[in-house]
C-alpha cells in the first residue's frame, strides 16, 4: 500500500529530524540561544560523508566517525569563538546564527558547487515486503538514529554529566553554586549537539541528495520538532519528529498540492506556538504578562 | 522551574565594543525633518548620474523605508522580525495585481500594498498571541518562508518563478512619472515622509509606551500599558511601511521575481537596521545605503560576497551594537557636546561610574554628565 510506503520514508526522515532537533533543544535549554545555523552544521557533516564516499560498511563507519569529529570541533569552536559572547543577550546570538547560515552555506557552495550531490549509499540491498520497497539503507539510518538517541537519553538521565546539564538548564546560578562548570558545559553541549547533527548529515546524504542550502530547509523542521516537544526538553522530540514527518508525508499530495510540502512544518510551528506557547511537553520563555 | 535572567548583565565583550548609548531623541520635529530631508536630497543628487545609478538610488530609498519600519518594530517595540522581506514582497505583488492586472493604476495598487502589508502584520500579530522574543522571531521566519513558497506557487496571482512584469504609467498631478529620475524622486520623497512619521511615532506616547515595555514588561503592564495591543500597532506600522516599499519597488524595477523576496530579504533588512543603528534617525538610510552599495562596489564574486555579508553581520552584532549610525552620533556629540542633563537612575547595563566590572566606559563618554544617562539603551 502506498500509505505504508510513505511510512517507511517518514520514519527515516523522522529519525534525521530528531537527531538535529536534539542539538537545537539542548542548547536552548542550557543557554537560551536559538541557533539557526545548526542545520548547516548538519550539512557540513553531510559533505564530510560525501567526501569520504563510503561504498562499504567499514567506510561508512569511518565517515560517521569523521563527520561526528569534524562537526563536534566546528560546534565547539563556534561556541567558544562566537556564541559565548552573546550569553547575556541571546537574541544577538540568534542574529549571529543567521549570519553564520550565510557564511557556512556560501563557503560550502564555493567549495562544492551549488548543485545537489547524491552519493550511492554504502548498502544497496533493497527488500520487498509485498508491494513496499524498503531500501536497507533506510533501515540502517533508522536503527542507528534510534540507537544514538537512546544513548543520548541514557547520557542525559543516568550520568553525572547529564545531571549537570539538566541542572544547569533549570537554574544556572544554583548549578554553578553546586560546582557545575557551566562554561565548559556549554561547549560540551554544543559539541555533542553538533556531532549528532553531523551524524544526521551523513545519514541524510546516503538516502537523498544534499546541496549547500538544505540547511535552511531543515532548520525550520528541526525547530518545529523541538517546539512541539518544548524547547529544552529532549523527550518530546520523538513525538515531534514522528508527528512532523508523518504530517509532511501524508498531508501534501493528499490534502494540499505537492509543492506546498515545506509549508507543513511552518504551519505546524505556527499552530504549536498558538495553542501551546510553552510547547506541548515542557517549554520555556514567552512572557507571562503579555 | 526558575530561570535566571540572562538579559541584563553587560557581556564580556563590552570592553571591546563600539557602543554608543542612543538617547531618546531630544530634537524638535522640524530639526528632524530638516536632517532627513537633507540626507534624502544628498541621496537624490548622488543618484543622478545614470540610469543604473538612479535605480540604485531608488533601491536605497525603498530599502530604507522597509528598514525604517523594522527599526520602529525592533528598536522601539523590541520585537525582532524577519518577516519584513515577505511583507515587502506581498506589497509588491499586491500592487502589481491590483494596479496592473486589475488595472486600477499604480496609486491604488500602492495603497493596496500598504493595506495588505498592514493586514498581514496584524494577522501575524494575532496569530502569535502571547509569543514574544525568540519564538516570535521563529514565527516570523516561518511566515517569511511560507510567503516565499506562496510567491513561487500561486502562479495565477504572482506569475510564479518566472516573475511578473508591470506596465504602470502613473502620473502625479498630471506630471508623468515614467522616467527613472522621476521614480527616484518619488521614492526619496516617500522615504522622507515615512521617516518623519516614524520619528514622530517614536517620540509619541505610543513610542514611549513601547520602549517602556521593552525595559520591563512587568512594570509596564502593572502601569496599565496594553503591551500586546501596542506591539500589534508597531507591527502594523512596520507592515504598512514594507507594503508601501513593495509597491514602489514594483514601480521602479517594473519586474519582480520571488527570489528577491526570500527569507534572506528579511535577514537583510535586519542587517540594515542593525548596521545603521537602531533608534538612530538616519540609521535605516545608512544601513540601506551600505547594503545596496557595498556589494555593488566591492566587486566580489558570489558566493564570496555572501560570506562577507555574513561576516559583516556577525561583526556588527558583536562589536558594533550601535551600528554605523551610532558611531556618527558619537562624532556628532563630540562636535556639539550636549549640556549637563538631569540625573536620573543609571541605565540598565551601563554602570554609571564608568569603570566597573564588565567593561570600561563606553567609547567617548568621559564626562560625568554624559555617564549619567537618562534613557537605557537596549540594542
Amino acid at each position: 500500500m502506498f500509505a505504508l510506503q510513505l511510512l517507511v520514508i517518514a520514519l527515516t526522515l523522522a529519525s534525521i529530524y530528531a537527531l538535529i532537533a536534539v542539538g537545537v533543544t539542548v542548547v536552548f535549554g542550557l543557554t537560551g540561544l536559538v541557533n539557526f545555523a545548526h542545520a548547516d552544521i548538519m550539512t557540513i557533516g553531510a559533505y564530510v560523508g560525501v567526501l569520504i564516499a563510503a561504498s562499504s560498511g567499514p567506510l561508512f563507519l569511518l565517515s560517521l566517525l569523521a563527520a561526528a569529529a569534524v562537526t563536534a570541533v566546528v560546534g565547539a569552536a563556534l561556541e567558544r569563538g562566537l556564541f559565548r559572547w552573546t550569553l547575556n543577550r541571546p537574541i544577538n546570538g540568534f542574529i549571529i546564527s543567521l549570519g553564520l547560515i550565510a557564511i557556512i552555506e556560501n563557503l560550502l557552495s564555493w567549495r562544492f558547487g551549488v548543485f545537489a550531490r547524491t552519493a550511492s549509499p554504502p548498502i544497496t540491498t533493497v527488500w520487498h515486503a509485498g508491494r513496499i520497497t524498503i531500501p536497507a539503507q533506510y533501515v540502517v539510518v533508522f536503527a542507528c538514529s534510534v540507537a544514538i538517541l537512546a544513548c543520548y537519553e541514557a547520557f542525559i538521565h543516568r550520568t553525572p554529566w547529564g545531571r549537570a546539564i539538566r541542572a544547569a538548564s533549570e537554574n544556572q546560578t544554583v548549578a554553578q553554586l553546586m560546582g557545575v562548570r557551566t562554561r565548559s558545559l556549554n561547549t560540551t553541549v554544543f559539541a555533542i549537539g553538533s556531532a549528532m547533527a553531523g551524524l544526521a548529515g551523513v545519514f541524510l546524504e546516503t538516502v537523498t541528495s544534499v546541496s549547500p542550502t538544505v540547511g535552511s530547509l531543515f532548520i525550520v523542521k528541526a525547530f518545529a520538532v523541538a517546539m512541539v516537544g518544548g524547547l529544552g526538553s529532549s523527550r518530546g522530540i520523538l513525538v515531534g519528529a514522528v508527528g512532523l514527518a508523518l504530517a509532511e508525508s501524508y498531508i501534501p499530495g493528499n490534502l494540499v498540492p505537492e509543492q506546498w510540502s515545506p509549508v507543513v512544518s511552518f504551519v505546524l510551528i505556527a499552530v504549536v506556538l498558538l495553542a501551546w506557547p510553552r510547547g506541548i511537553f515542557r517549554g520555556l520563555s514567552g512572557s507571562a504578562t503579555t | 522551574m526558575t530561570r535566571t535572567t540572562r538579559e541584563d548583565r553587560p557581556g564580556v565583550l563590552a570592553r571591546y565594543q563600539w557602543r554608543v548609548p542612543v538617547r531618546a531623541s531630544r530634537w524638535s520635529t522640524p530639526r528632524a525633518v530638516v536632517v532627513v530631508a537633507i540626507a534624502a536630497l544628498v541621496l537624490y543628487l548622488l543618484a543622478q548620474g545614470s540610469y543604473s545609478l538612479a535605480i540604485l538610488g531608488s533601491t536605497v530609498a525603498i530599502y530604507a523605508i522597509v528598514a525604517q519600519g523594522l527599526d520602529f518594530q525592533y528598536g522601539t517595540a523590541g520585537q525582532l522580525s524577519v518577516a519584513q522581506g515577505g511583507i515587502w514582497g506581498m506589497g509588491a505583488y499586491l500592487c502589481i495585481y491590483v494596479g496592473d492586472t486589475l488595472g486600477l493604476g499604480f496609486w491604488v495598487g500602492a495603497l493596496a500594498g500598504a493595506a495588505g502589508g498592514g493586514l498581514v502584520a496584524v494577522l501575524i500579530s494575532l496569530a502569535s498571541g502571547r509569543v514574544t522574543g525568540h519564538y516570535f522571531v521563529i514565527l516570523t521566519f516561518a511566515f517569511a518562508s511560507i510567503a516565499n513558497i506562496t510567491f513561487d506557487n500561486a502562479i495565477g496571482f504572482t506569475g510564479g518563478p518566472q516573475g511578473a512584469s508591470v506596465s504602470f504609467h502613473p502620473s502625479l498631478f498630471g506630471l508623468p512619472l515614467d522616467s527613472q529620475l522621476a521614480e527616484l524622486g518619488l521614492s526619496v520623497v516617500v522615504f522622507v515622509v515615512l521617516a518623519v512619521v516614524a520619528y514622530l511615532l517614536r517620540s509619541s506616547s505610543l513610542g514611549k509606551r513601547l520602549f517602556a515595555a521593552q525595559q520591563s514588561e512587568e512594570l509596564a503592564y502593572s502601569l496599565g500599558i496594553r503591551i500586546r495591543r501596542d506591539r500589534m500597532i508597531a507591527f502594523l506600522v512596520a507592515g504598512v511601511y514594507a507594503g508601501v516599499a513593495g509597491g514602489l519597488y514594483a514601480l521602479v524595477l517594473a519586474y519582480v521575481t520571488p527570489t528577491t523576496f526570500s527569507v534572506w530579504a528579511g535577514i537583510n533588512f535586519v542587517l540594515m537596521t542593525m548596521l545603521g543603528g537602531v533608534r538612530v534617525l538616519l540609521g535605516p538610510l545608512i544601513g540601506a545605503a551600505f547594503a545596496v552599495l557595498f556589494p555593488y562596489y566591492a566587486n566580489v564574486h558570489p558566493p564570496v560576497d555572501q560570506v562577507l555579508y555574513g561576516v559583516v553581520l556577525v561583526v556588527i552584532v558583536l562589536l558594533m551594537p550601535s551600528g554605523i549610525g551610532g558611531g556618527l552620533v558619537l562624532a556628532w556629540r563630540k562636535v556639539f557636546p550636549a549640556g549637563p542633563r538631569a540625573s536620573v537612575t543609571a541605565s540598565t547595563g551601563q554602570p554609571a561610574g564608568g569603570e566597573a566590572d564588565g567593561g570600561g566606559p563606553p567609547v567617548g563618554q568621559e564626562r560625568l554628565a554624559d555617564q549619567i544617562d537618562t534613557s537605557p539603551d537596549r540594542v
